[in-house]
């Protein structure tokens, strides 16, 4: 049995706290995004950056943070968030902390969506609603497959994820091979997409927005969710619309996010599974949490695939995985049940 | 509200079966203020089933009742308000501090955006201490042993301060001690004017503490009544699928096995 507890998560939950951590984190979320806005081969200075948020675009540097780094920062930030977000509902949802969308093949789902809307050459709007129904066919095999309560869930869970995914990889390439050669430079760009592709921050940052707003009324529901399907219901939460409500909203929260970055894996993982290590279960806290926090990851993660050898740019998926891996080793080490 | 006069729990006629089990045929029961049931039966016999099903987290046919109104017809929190319902197995994916897993039962009392206040917090305090287990809100659940997570759970249960309990072998990894505990605990909770009906194993520990008895037979077949009515050496071996003496100690009886 292990012990891993950090005194805060033992503090009691109050909305006061809540608060202060979340003003906290956001705070580190807009320094995040300020470095991100600085860092670069054309260096900006503080005075740049902000003449840039200002408008002022005169300056080449301010022009460079207004026209190419702030889009994409603020695509990082708001998949990000989405990310770790639908990692959390996911995990309470198959009350398993090793669920997330990229482990359970979902990302993997939205691809075989998108790239197959890419072999028929469909316009861009077909492409994004084949990568929302992968997205939720793959999460609806894998959450049909895993539900239930006993010793095999955990193993059935992962072995399902580890199928579902491998599947999609394979149909993946299967697509590859068969697709014409001019479609083929677009199915590329999209599995290879990074944050740079992204071309509508605002919207993924509107749906994020959402997202936290529709989670939030839930919170405490989930609270008991976690604990087991039959105790919440015996407290009186409606198990079966709050599983529906919770299992769309986390699919379309990792298809908005897995159609504009692409394929971005752990976030969702490593992000809510470290914030619970430090600020406790209560979702009333990790869900808000969990989507600054993932924002700032992935914004600095982005950062550092953009800047570390520059000027050549490593995909922000590599990075997130090379961390991600790790982490997911341990936690699997950590749960043997 | 329930009417103090009608019965917490009225089963008329219930079939419940899970599976290729059937549980009970055409059960009558009735649970009032200040009844102890014990459920008594083999394993597999359908126990827990019939738990959940009285609790409403089962499906069951037939007439059950809260309260004098159709358990299906109440609303979910209403009725968690007013039975609570103690899983066998609790289980902890995720780490939370024992006040946290003990004040989840306040959640029927709190409005949607509402949190626990001072008060919740002391109700919880009080579940924790009637438990023995006073020091331990700072504690993880997952470092806790088997008979501490069970009081925990049970902790859980009367801070939900329900009027009909419905405990499902409340008694697991407990010690001599922590089960003496609780069914003391729980006989209080009875003459407070509360029902509660538990499932147990030990046939002695069922009499010194219940008031009634419900003992399943096995492929529907069960016995209801109160303690004195129900216990024999007979009844009990051809329940327990193995014969027993009964050893009279002044008012007292005991069962061992033969």
């Amino acid at each position: 049995m292990s012990a891993v507890s950090i005194p805060i998560a033992r503090l009691p939950m109050r909305p006061r706290r809540v608060l202060i951590v979340l003003v906290c984190l956001a705070a580190g979320v807009l320094l995040a995004l300020f470095a991100a806005l600085a860092a670069g081969e054309v260096a900006a200075g503080p005075a740049a950056v902000i003449n840039a948020l200002l408008g002022h675009t005169e300056q080449i540097e301010s022009a460079v943070v207004a026209q190419l780094r702030l889009p994409r920062a603020l695509a990082a930030l708001g998949c990000g968030g989405l990310l770790a977000l639908a990692g959390a509902l996911m995990q309470v949802l198959l009350r398993n902390p090793l669920a997330d969308p990229y482990v359970l093949g979902i990302s993997g789902g939205a691809a075989v969506g998108a790239l197959s809307a890419l072999l028929f050459g469909l316009a861009a709007p077909w492409v994004d609603g084949a990568a929302l129904a992968g997205a939720l066919a793959t999460m609806f095999a894998v959450f049909a497959l895993s539900r239930g309560s006993g010793s095999w869930t955990q193993t059935r869970l992962l072995l399902t994820g580890v199928v579902v995914a491998s599947g999609c990889g394979a149909v993946v390439s299967l697509l590859l091979t068969l697709s014409p050669d001019r479609a083929l430079r677009g199915m590329l760009f999209w599995l290879m997409g990074d944050a740079g592709a992204a071309d509508r921050p605002g919207l993924v940052l509107l749906v994020l927005a959402v997202g936290v707003l529709a989670a939030m009324p839930l919170a405490r529901e989930l609270n008991l969710l976690s604990r087991g399907e039959r105790h919440a219901r015996a407290l009186g939460v409606d198990t079966r619309r709050l599983g529906v409500v919770v299992f769309l909203l986390a699919s379309l929260l990792t298809a908005a996010a897995v159609t504009s970055v692409g394929s971005v894996g752990f976030v969702g993982l490593v992000v809510p599974h470290l914030l619970r290590l430090l600020l406790g279960n209560d979702q009333r806290l990790l869900l808000p949490a969990s989507a600054l926090g993932g924002g700032g990851l992935l914004l600095v993660a982005d950062t550092a695939a953009r800047t570390v050898i520059a000027p050549l740019q490593l995909p922000v998926g590599v990075l997130t995985a090379l961390i991600g891996v790790p982490v997911f080793l341990w936690l699997l080490a950590r749960h043997p049940r | 509200m329930a009417d103090a006069a009608s019965p917490l729990l009225c089963a008329r006629a219930l079939d419940v079966s899970v599976a290729q089990v059937r549980a009970v045929r055409r059960l009558d029961l009735d649970l009032a203020p200040g009844h102890r049931l014990a459920i008594l039966g083999r394993n597999g016999v359908g126990k827990s089933t019939l738990l959940a099903a009285l609790a409403g987290l089962h499906p069951s046919h037939g007439r059950l009742e809260c309260g004098g109104r159709a358990l299906s017809a109440w609303p979910a929190r209403a009725l968690a308000q007013l039975r609570g319902w103690l899983p066998q197995h609790p289980d902890d994916p995720f780490a939370s501090s024992v006040e946290e897993a003990v004040l989840v039962g306040r959640h029927p009392w709190l409005e949607r955006f509402e949190w626990e206040s001072e008060d919740d917090q002391r109700i919880a305090a009080s579940a924790l201490a009637a438990m023995g287990l006073a020091g331990f809100a700072r504690r993880n659940v997952q470092t806790l042993s088997g008979g501490e997570r069970q009081r925990v759970a049970i902790a859980a249960l009367l801070a939900q301060t329900p009027q009909l309990y419905l405990l499902d072998e409340p008694l697991t990894h407990l010690d001599l001690a922590g089960q003496i505990a609780v069914l003391d605990h729980f006989r209080g909770v009875a003459a407070g004017g509360a029902a509660v009906a538990m499932v147990l194993h030990d046939i002695n520990l069922a009499l010194r503490w219940a008031s009634h008895l419900l003992i399943l037979f096995g492929e529907g077949d069960w016995l209801a009544g109160s303690v004195a009515e129900v216990a024999s050496a007979e009844i009990f071996g051809r329940a327990l699928g193995h014969p027993l003496h009964a050893l009279h100690d002044g008012e007292r009886l005991y069962f061992v096995p033969a």
